[in-house]
């Protein structure tokens, strides 16, 4: 197991509200897969990347049972450890390439600066040169053909795709064994955003590196993903492997966000409404107890004022009191 | 009795409120609005409260230090100067001289300057570049110099220093509303405005002015320590008030010559000057902190 | 770049005549009779009047009068002094380098200070570093630069000691003036007791230079901090914490030049407070230099000296403006961007 996090809770304290951004959720990563985690805006999908890799500020607390990357519980470490061991085998890049970039810096500089030391091989004369063949070697592993020009540039200079690609080239510098990829394609167009999705997945297959590719994009992640883990306001939904969840979801929730999409919804007749639940996500500051989901759950009743459990059930992990699909 | 209440219901304040309470909850931006309301009162109320009046000559109680020290005289709290004028007295008659017209001539100048700055802000193309290059150049030449000038045009003097000063703040305000107009209607709330068909000065009025209002509020509060500095330097450089006025800076400059002897005339003016400047400061800033967190 | 470089051209140029404009009607405005604030020659009997008032052009338009104005200035003639009745260009190739040499040191002091006490200070937002050096820096600014300037010399010279209090220099010494720098001359000047020259001008540049660069010192503090939080704030440096780079690399790399860059162009409200500073500053400490010369000018209502300095001080702030505006278009990539989009 790559990554295990059991019953993580990141808790907002301000002097105002108290709120679990994050409540009582789950996740695994097994080594060498595509994961997605997916949920609407404001489910808390970007605030687990950041209370993994550290990035969060004081106002935000972190609880959790379980913290395991690879075997070691990271909650348990100090500060400078936990950077260490971040930023050794975790990269990550972010929603607006460009703005992950900084300004004034020419790519190539940027480029240069993340490479290990270790990865040099000559001797300090030609260390230059040797930076330079690094960096092209680098850019072309992400299809970016132009390197010279493109090292040579700005972040502004450049278009968001290729900065994106720019920063999967400086995450996989360090041979990351996870790359946490937040939202990368958000706001792209559909053709810059399958290059770098299959760019991900090409990277994935020959380099042993697993992708936690957070997103809310249903359909890239059908297309990509190998397992993924559904959010509905900071709780974890359901898990399981992409392909089971499509043909059997457990969890109501799951149903109607695939329903949703007419691409997995052969049943739907021309003309008719597309199925959604009733009513809106709640703001954080009026969050239901229990189940989240309760006022807008079909099926919801009594007992969903109480928080369910998490239930493993034909290697898929759900939480919820009264499943769908459980006969036969 | 019953009770009603299903939902936890919570009453949110407005951003207002959250922003006058913040700034309450603030110590230190609390602690000065109290000193910067005590030395408008002082500003107000000087001639009442003073023991005596700022001229009076008590010709048998020359040079007498601060009552704290042996050899001071307690109907003199804090001594008196070389001819014999109760420095209390002077202080506080100080504060009406250089605070309180600071705080008038910086109002008065916040206003004409906010309207030229938008009028300036609103208008483009060649009267608008025009101006921004008059502006360049008034801003270029450092206020005290200009005001230098200008009290050599009028002649030395309370009066006419206060002329120079006004004159030299009204083109800061008007930059700075100038500038802060000039972001605001680059962004698409106001694009959203004018679409709607508002016209320029309903834009102005109800869209960018409450947006602005944190940058006008935090330029007054400049100005009032730029108003005190320059007509204390003035009087100080003996330009402005007139050697013998309890005026702040007019009171340090007749102290150089008794620095050795008579220490207390030249540290409790500037301590005087200085706590004033601090809160004036303090508080500037915990506005603008509170307005920022508004914002956000 | 090219287009940029003339835009600036054009604005430098603009501002110039504007502020001559204003020189030009200061003669006008001054009480007094115009051909005697343009000349500056007090004692004239009736033909030589006259004779001066045809070749400054005073019975022709406003216009013509400016356009001589105009073309004497640029053959660098300023007038007479009201009071020595010497060429005014002459006082002030005498008394520019004083101030030049005070704010230079005092400039350099400010740099060395603030820079690195705002970028902690920024790093550390609301850390007790933050809030100790905010502190000091806001109490700092308050104090005014008239009253620092008399409590140092109550404190270091009258009841200690250990500065001397006015001057550039003892009178024992008499150092012959080449460059007009004072540490340059002396290194130049063929003395005997460089050493003890040497120590006598630095303990008394050690006060006006303290007092000088305290107001600019806590206005760059000020500025570097809210650029660096600034920038830490930005999701580049989010994303470098994630790349494995150490703090110190962060820091030196791109923290320090991205917080620098925007306030380069604030650098010139520094100049505008230090050289506001440097007038009080001579008069506290009877520095010989031109803001010293401009107040005794007052005094002596010598307006052609007023008219001079003000064409002066302003024509090198705007210079320096541009040139502030310039290097910041050569550093920062973003700023050329918007000059492209345009």
């Amino acid at each position: 197991m790559l990554l295990d996090v059991r019953n993580l809770t990141v808790q907002l304290k301000t002097e105002s509200l108290d709120v679990s951004a994050i409540d009582k959720m789950s996740l695994s990563m097994r080594d060498g897969s595509i994961h997605a985690l997916v949920g609407e805006t404001g489910s808390g999908k970007s605030l687990f990347a950041r209370a993994l890799t550290g990035t969060l500020s004081d106002k935000w607390h972190v609880k959790a049972d379980r913290f395991f990357w690879q075997g070691e519980d990271l909650l348990r470490k100090s500060e400078e450890q936990r950077r260490q061991i971040i930023s050794k085998d975790i990269a990550m890049i972010f929603q607006e390439p460009k703005l992950s970039l900084d300004p004034t810096a020419r790519i190539g500089e940027q480029i240069e600066e993340v490479i290990p030391k270790s990865d040099f091989t000559g001797s300090f004369w030609t260390r230059r040169q040797e930076r330079k063949t690094l960096v092209n070697k680098l850019l072309l592993k992400v299809g970016i053909k132009h390197y010279d020009f493109c090292s040579n540039s700005y972040a502004h200079e450049l278009s968001e795709g290729l900065c994106q690609k720019v920063n999967i080239a400086m995450a996989i510098v360090r041979h990351p064994k996870l790359l946490i990829a937040d939202e990368p394609t958000d706001a792209m167009e559909s053709t810059t955003k399958i290059q770098i999705l299959r760019l991900l997945q090409k990277l994935n297959e020959s380099k042993d590196m697993s992708v936690l590719l957070i997103t809310h994009d249903l359909e890239s992640v059908v297309q990509y993903a190998d397992e993924m883990t559904l959010l509905y306001n900071g709780q974890s939904v359901e898990s399981g492997s992409v392909k089971r969840l499509l043909k059997r979801p457990f969890h109501p929730y799951t149903e109607t966000l695939f329903k949703s999409i007419p691409k997995f919804n052969t049943e739907i007749a021309p003309k008719s409404r597309l199925e959604t639940l009733k009513g809106s996500t709640p703001p954080l500051q009026h969050l239901p107890i229990g189940c989240r989901l309760g006022p807008r759950c079909p099926r919801a009743q009594k007992e969903c004022v109480v928080t369910p459990k998490s239930v493993k059930y034909k290697g898929q992990v759900f939480s919820c009191h009264y499943p769908i699909n459980m006969e036969s | 009795m019953q009770n009603n209440q299903i939902y936890k219901e919570v009453q949110y304040p407005g951003p207002y409120q959250i922003a006058w309470s913040r700034f309450k909850s603030d110590h230190i931006s609390w602690v000065s609005f109290c000193l910067v309301a005590t030395f408008i009162f002082v500003a107000v109320f000087a001639p009442v409260i003073a023991p005596y009046s700022p001229y009076a000559q008590h010709n048998e109680n020359i040079l007498h230090p601060p009552s704290w020290q042996t050899a001071g005289n307690v109907y003199f709290l804090l001594g008196t100067d070389d001819l014999g004028r109760d420095v209390f007295s002077r202080l506080l008659h100080g504060t009406q001289v250089t605070f309180g017209i600071s705080l008038i001539v910086a109002l008065v100048a916040m206003l004409v300057g906010c309207a030229l700055g938008a009028m300036a802000g609103m208008s483009r193309g060649l009267r608008a570049s025009f101006f921004n290059h008059l502006l360049d150049t008034i801003l270029s030449i450092p206020s005290l110099l200009l005001a230098i000038i200008i009290v050599a045009i009028l002649g030395p003097g309370l009066e006419n220093t206060i002329w120079a000063v006004f004159s030299v703040l009204i083109p800061q305000f008007v930059h700075r509303t100038r500038i802060a107009i000039k972001i605001e209607l680059e962004k698409e709330y106001v694009t959203a405005a004018r679409l709607d068909g508002a016209s320029d000065f309903h834009i102005l009025t109800n869209t960018i002015l409450p947006n602005i209002i944190e940058t006008i509020i935090l330029q007054y509060s400049l100005a009032v320590s730029a108003a005190m500095l320059d007509i204390a330097a003035l009087g100080f450089l003996g330009l402005g008030a007139q050697h013998g006025s309890p005026e702040w800076g007019a009171m340090l400059a007749d102290s150089i010559d008794l620095i050795y002897r008579a220490s207390w005339l030249a540290t409790l003016p500037g301590i005087t000057m200085f706590i004033c400047l601090l809160s004036v400061h303090t508080m500037g800033h915990g506005i603008r902190n509170t307005l920022k967190q508004r914002s956000e | 770049m090219f287009v940029y470089l003339i835009r600036r051209l054009n604005l430098l140029i603009t501002t110039l005549f504007l502020i001559s404009l204003f020189s030009f009607s200061l003669g006008h405005f001054f009480p007094g009779d115009p051909v005697i604030n343009f000349s500056g020659q007090q004692s004239l009997d009736y033909d030589e009047y006259e004779a001066l008032s045809q070749t400054l052009g005073m019975n022709q338009s406003y216009f013509e009068q400016y356009i001589i104005y105009l073309r004497r200035i640029l053959d660098g003639d300023l007038g007479l002094s009201f009071s020595t009745q010497t060429p005014l260009i002459d006082d002030v190739i005498r008394v520019m380098p004083a101030s030049i040499e005070l704010s230079f040191y005092a400039l350099l002091l400010t740099l060395v200070l603030g820079l690195p006490l705002g970028l902690w200070a920024g790093i550390k937002q609301h850390k007790l570093v933050d809030k100790i050096i905010f502190t000091l820096a806001t109490m700092a600014n308050s104090v005014p630069i008239f009253w620092s300037g008399l409590i140092f010399i109550l404190i270091f010279s009258l009841n200690n000691q250990i500065f001397p209090m006015s001057g550039r220099l003892n009178l024992l010494y008499e150092v012959p003036s080449q460059t007009g720098f004072l540490l340059m001359d002396i290194f130049l000047a063929d003395m005997p007791n460089k050493l003890a020259v040497y120590q006598d001008a630095l303990t008394h540049l050690v006060l006006p230079t303290l007092t000088l660069a305290i107001l600019p010192t806590t206005l760059l503090i000020g500025m570097m901090r809210s650029s660096v939080v600034n920038v830490m704030r930005s999701p580049y440096i989010k994303a470098a914490l994630t790349k494995g780079l150490s703090t110190r690399e962060l820091i030196s790399r791109h923290v320090f030049r991205n917080a620098i860059v925007p306030i380069i162009p604030q650098f010139s409200l520094l100049f505008n407070i230090l050289m506001t500073s440097t007038m009080i500053t001579e008069i506290i400490f009877s520095w010989p230099g031109i803001g010293h010369w401009l107040i005794e000018a007052i005094y002596q209502r010598d307006y052609p000296a007023i008219q001079a300095t003000l064409l002066l001080v302003a024509s090198i702030m705007i210079m320096i403006t541009v040139v502030l505006d310039i290097l910041h278009m050569l550093v920062n990539p973003l700023a050329r961007q918007t000059l492209h989009a345009k």
